[in-house]
């Protein structure tokens, strides 16, 4: 081949990697799109009142633009509801964040014993922890109850956090990760005369910060969004420790009266912090291992 | 950015926390509370907000006693957790007092021992006050366990005399299923040439809501329901169901129907956006309409739902309901009657303003509080008399909930769904048949009805 | 402080290293475990106890009944019928997530630049809305009068759609919703495995001549293998037992073609005179078959593990 043959072969290349790239950009616009749209119907609604939400005309935009569905939810501890929205979303920021901290921790240092070292009895206990996440919540939802309540939990603060801590699922992802990492810095660092615990809290779990991030995420939406288990454990004398989804699904209740609007302003209220909270630790999810420096 | 946003959210919280509230929402004051005494807890269902607001009331003018002993809490529990909550409270020692449940679930919290007998809690003048559709209700075997609150018809038709007007002129209220067909068709045709798409002649509940909302149809269709009343055996083979399941396939079939409701609590809703023209609806729509949508009160009718023959003198509804019961694990069985006897049970004043609040969309469960009623209604003028009349015609005629297995409610859903889908309707019955023999047969339920 | 007592706690450890390493792992999982043992064990086993027996909350008594409560739940044909739905429509998601996400996450690592870094960002926010409110928000269009789609459809004299009448529309009203709630988070999680593949391997390959699809298979599959074992497992798991969305949006219409087991259960407990023992054991059933799907899930990837190696062994 002469040189002519090899720019022309890097033109084609080239030319068809921007064909690639814009496709790519098409693709994204399309997900994108699909993503936005009932967002933005969402957003539209919280504006429209009842009447409005499902209409017999067809329009898009509110004809009568009101605030009330915000109004209602800053007024809901007036209600026969009896809750103050702000003060159960801050409830419910301050558990998620404990037990996220919490649930982290103990869920990565278990995934990385499956993971990597080697203990009596480790298929068994693998299997019944892989098994607990198969339960569906119902089969134990009662007799969970039995064991808080003899616990006595009941309507502190306890009850919310200390049960979802360990979850099989987040062990199960956090072997998946450890599996994943080279194996030859713990040798290496075994010859150094680190222990199995000095391997993890220096070489694993600086390196896990996309791991924790996404799992983080997930385990703090799944505390923001658990919607039972609080309406069984926290009674209405408790009503401080209300969580926001049994708010906003009493709200939801009402919404036979009150039209979607306000259980749609309320959930998206509630989830702005979640967002910040989100987009602050989301930048986190890098080319771990190779940026932290274990290379 | 990063600090507009946290501050944006701030100032917005502060706004609205500013804002008047909306204007159905009432800031009340704080009760006073009683030293010394007994704290009776209830759990109440999560109505919409007007009805909460009677209970809230009623619990602030019974605690406003200052002398009886007893302070009342409620709790308003919503209807879709009631089940996990109670059953949760008894694995962990935190039963209320007194809660509430409707005519349909009694039976189960009476078979798991969870209600209590009242009978000797209050005096014999007591329960023969209670009507007889009550008394069936909360009585099993020549015991009492619960006080009734309300009887609710669960069928009735619902219309826009306004859109009727100008869609069907010279219209009038149909009394036979065909007759509300042949109307359906003229709205229909109105509404084409007027070019209205998204309004439909009529309306009927879907789903669950279906399940439940044609007890009343199934009655006054077939002289009964779909087992027979010592549930030995299945009825669906009687003709009236395949009636029943071809006016389903016929208003589907026609567009008359819109192909997928809302909430059936919601159909009167449908009607008051100008939706629907007609509608099937409970009675308890009555006083949604009054206190949502007050400008269209005069342009509502109520009718008795039409029937296969035309005869409106009999069943054509099932009364549903609520009743509160006193929990087995309640400690001061004699202080909970007294709160049962104020609200429900003795009192004249309470339970009266409660009907009277509701707008006379329910029907007492007491003959002394039927009859005060029954003046009452004809001095106010925010309901109209026809209504009240309509709503006690039906009331009067209606059975009560069958409290047979759900499932079976669910096989005859099945059935009208499928005809409603244009499904060969014969196969159908039989196939709603076969399902509900099976479900009596591998559940034994054959001659164990406790009402019979 | 602390650190100091971790150093003493590590010198108890036993200096063998196998030894050393028994110990450590125990202690690693043991506040997982323990916590499993008192919150999921404990009340799975008293679970399991009473689905042999009549049981209801409340004063009632008890008594032994075996196995009746299975034979009952298997005698009902709406929950057997809920069963197989529920697999139709897990195997439509999980097969559309795992490879959509895939592509997609693909397409990000590919262009990569600030805009995916939003873009990231942005296909996350579905997934932090709970299934009740995606139920409403997707209420908001499917609804029959007065929805976005049938608004859009009659606005141009078409027929509109029954998304609760029609089996396609049904089916396509829960999945939809299920997708765009869980795309995002999957797309992350390949996205993280993505670009821990290293550069270099990538490189070489293309250097030698291997195109996109021979990178794929060669390079970036087996490499990414834990993490679709993790997303199978996960979404099979999730979306087995998935009521929220179904409940919301069709809550089993029509004919109960769209029942979810564990939706049937929501209506039986609140509606059936079944005992709470009886859907215990249903619940049960639920359970030991997502086990047993997911059994098959490891055992075709374990299988392919072997298939490797003896791959490797011959090659």
């Amino acid at each position: 081949m002469d040189k002519k043959d090899l720019t022309k072969l890097s033109r084609k290349s080239e030319i068809t990697n921007k064909i690639v790239l814009v496709m790519c950009y098409i693709v994204i616009a399309v997900v994108l799109f699909c993503l936005f749209l009932p967002l933005f119907l969402t957003i539209i609604c919280m504006f429209k009142n009842k009447q409005e939400i499902f209409p017999t005309e067809f329009h898009l935009f509110p004809i009568n633009p009101t605030i009330d569905n915000f109004t209602r939810i800053a007024y809901l501890q007036y209600t026969s509801i009896g809750i103050n929205f702000f003060q159960s979303l801050f409830m419910t920021l301050l558990v998620a964040s404990i037990s996220t901290i919490m649930s982290l921790f103990v869920n990565s240092l278990a995934g990385y014993a499956f993971a990597r070292l080697n203990f009596p009895a480790k298929k068994l206990f693998w299997i019944i922890t892989l098994m607990t996440m198969f339960i569906p919540g119902i089969t134990i939802l009662l007799t969970s109850i039995s064991v808080v309540s003899a616990l006595g939990m009941m309507n502190t603060i306890w009850v919310l956090i200390i049960p979802g801590v360990a979850s099989a699922y987040n062990i199960f992802f956090f072997r998946q990760f450890y599996l994943g990492f080279p194996k030859d810095y713990d040798e290496s660092a075994r010859v150094d005369g680190c222990n199995s615990f000095s391997i993890f809290f220096r070489i694993y779990l600086p390196s896990s910060a996309t791991p924790m991030v996404i799992m983080g995420a997930g385990t703090f939406i799944g505390y923001f969004n658990s919607y039972l288990w609080p309406t069984l454990t926290i009674d209405s004398d408790h009503a401080y420790l209300a969580q926001i989804m049994t708010t906003i699904n009493k709200l939801f209740n009402d919404a036979s009266t009150q039209g979607y609007g306000s259980v749609l302003a309320a959930s998206f209220i509630a989830l702005i912090p979640a967002v910040i909270i989100f987009c602050i630790v989301q930048r986190y999810i890098k080319d771990g291992i190779a940026l932290t420096g274990v290379k | 950015m990063k600090k507009i946003i946290p501050l944006l959210t701030l100032t917005t919280l502060f706004a609205l926390t500013s804002c008047t509230p909306p204007s159905d929402i009432i800031i009340g004051e704080e009760e006073k509370f009683e030293d010394g005494a007994t704290e009776i807890s209830m759990w109440l269902m999560d109505f919409e907000e007007w009805e909460n607001q009677i209970n809230i009331s009623q619990r602030k003018s019974f605690n406003s006693n200052l002398n009886d002993g007893i302070q009342l809490k409620q709790t308003y529990i919503d209807t879709n957790a009631f089940d996990d909550l109670i059953r949760s409270a008894y694995a962990s020692n935190n039963v209320p007092d007194i809660y509430m449940v409707s005519y349909g679930n009694l039976y189960k919290e009476i078979n798991t021992g969870r209600a209590i007998d009242i009978t000797s809690y209050f005096s014999n003048e007591t329960w023969s006050d209670l009507t007889d559709t009550a008394t069936e209700a909360v009585k099993y075997g020549n015991k009492y366990y619960a006080a009734p609150i309300v009887m609710e018809p669960s069928t009735l038709l619902a219309y826009r005399k306004d859109l009727l007007e100008q869609y069907a002129p010279n219209y009038e209220i149909p009394t036979t299923w065909d007759g509300l067909l042949s109307l359906c068709g003229d709205v229909k045709a109105g509404l084409r040439s007027a070019g209205k798409k998204n309004v439909y002649p009529f309306g009927v509940p879907t789903g669950v809501a279906l399940a439940w909302g044609s007890w009343g149809m199934q009655h006054a269709a077939t002289g009964g329901l779909a087992i027979t009343d010592d549930w030995s055996t299945s009825r669906i083979a009687e003709p009236g169901y395949t009636k029943l399941a071809e006016v389903f396939r016929d208003l589907y079939g026609n567009g008359y129907v819109p192909l997928s409701a809302g909430n059936y609590t919601e159909s009167s809703f449908d009607l008051c956006d100008g939706k629907s023209v007609m509608t099937t609806c409970g009675s308890w729509s009555a006083a949604s309409i009054i206190n949502t949508y007050p400008d269209l009160v005069d342009k509502i009718g109520f009718a008795v739902m039409p029937t296969v023959s035309g005869e409106q003198d009999c069943v054509t509804a099932t009364n549903g309901g609520w009743c509160y019961v006193i929990s087995s694990e309640c400690k001061n069985v004699e202080k909970a009657v007294e709160v049962l006897k104020y609200l429900v049970m003795e009192n004249e004043e309470v339970p009266t303003s409660y009907f009277q609040k509701a707008h006379y969309s329910k029907f007492p469960t007491r003959k002394s509080i039927q009859a005060i009623l029954d003046e009452s209604y004809k001095t106010q003028d925010v309901v109209p008399t026809s209504w009240i009349e309509t709503i006690n015609y039906v009331a009067t005629r209606a059975i009560l909930e069958p409290i047979y297995e759900w499932d079976i409610s669910v096989a005859v859903e099945g059935l009208l769904e499928e005809a409603a889908m244009g499904n060969d309707i014969p196969s159908a019955v039989n196939k709603c048949d076969t399902a509900i023999k099976n479900i009596i047969t591998s559940r034994n339920i054959a001659g164990t009805n406790p009402r019979s | 402080m602390e650190q100091a007592k971790k150093k003493k706690q590590f010198s108890i450890l036993p200096k063998n290293k196998t030894t050393e390493e028994k110990v450590s792992g125990l202690i690693c999982i043991a506040p997982a475990f323990i916590l499993l043992t008192i919150f999921v064990l404990v009340p799975l086993v008293m679970a399991i106890w009473r689905s042999f027996y009549y049981y209801e909350s409340g004063p009632v008594d008890s008594y032994f009944v075996g196995f009746e409560n299975y034979k009952a739940i298997l005698k009902n044909e709406i929950f057997l019928k809920s069963l197989g739905n529920v697999l139709l429509m897990a195997l439509c998601i999980v097969s559309f997530q795992v490879i959509g996400s895939f592509i997609f996450a693909s397409i990000l690592v590919k262009v990569r630049n600030k805009f995916t870094v939003f873009v990231r960002v942005i296909i996350y926010l579905p997934y932090l809305f709970s299934g009740i409110v995606v139920g409403c928000i997707f209420t908001l269009l499917t609804t029959y009068n007065g929805g976005f789609i049938n608004g859009l459809i009659t606005l141009f004299d078409g027929e509109p759609i029954s998304f609760q009448m029609d089996k396609f529309w049904a089916y396509l009203s829960i999945i939809v919703p299920t997708l765009w709630v869980g795309m995002g988070y999957t797309t992350l999680v390949f996205y993280s495995g993505l670009i821990n593949i290293p550069n270099d391997y990538l490189e070489a390959a293309s250097v030698d001549g291997a195109g996109y699809f021979t990178k794929l298979f060669s390079i970036i599959l087996p490499s990414l293998k834990n993490y679709f074992v993790l997303i199978i497992v996960t979404l099979v798991t999730g979306n087995l037992q998935m009521f929220e969305i179904p409940m919301m949006m069709t809550n089993g219409l029509p004919l109960n073609m769209t029942m979810t087991p564990v939706l049937y259960l929501v209506h039986l407990r609140s509606n059936g005179n079944v005992s709470e023992s009886q859907i215990i054991a249903a619940s049960i059933l639920i359970m030991l078959s997502v086990g047993a799907i997911n059994a098959i899930v490891f055992s075709l990837t374990n299988r392919k593990d072997k298939d490797e190696r003896r791959v490797k062994k011959h090659g």
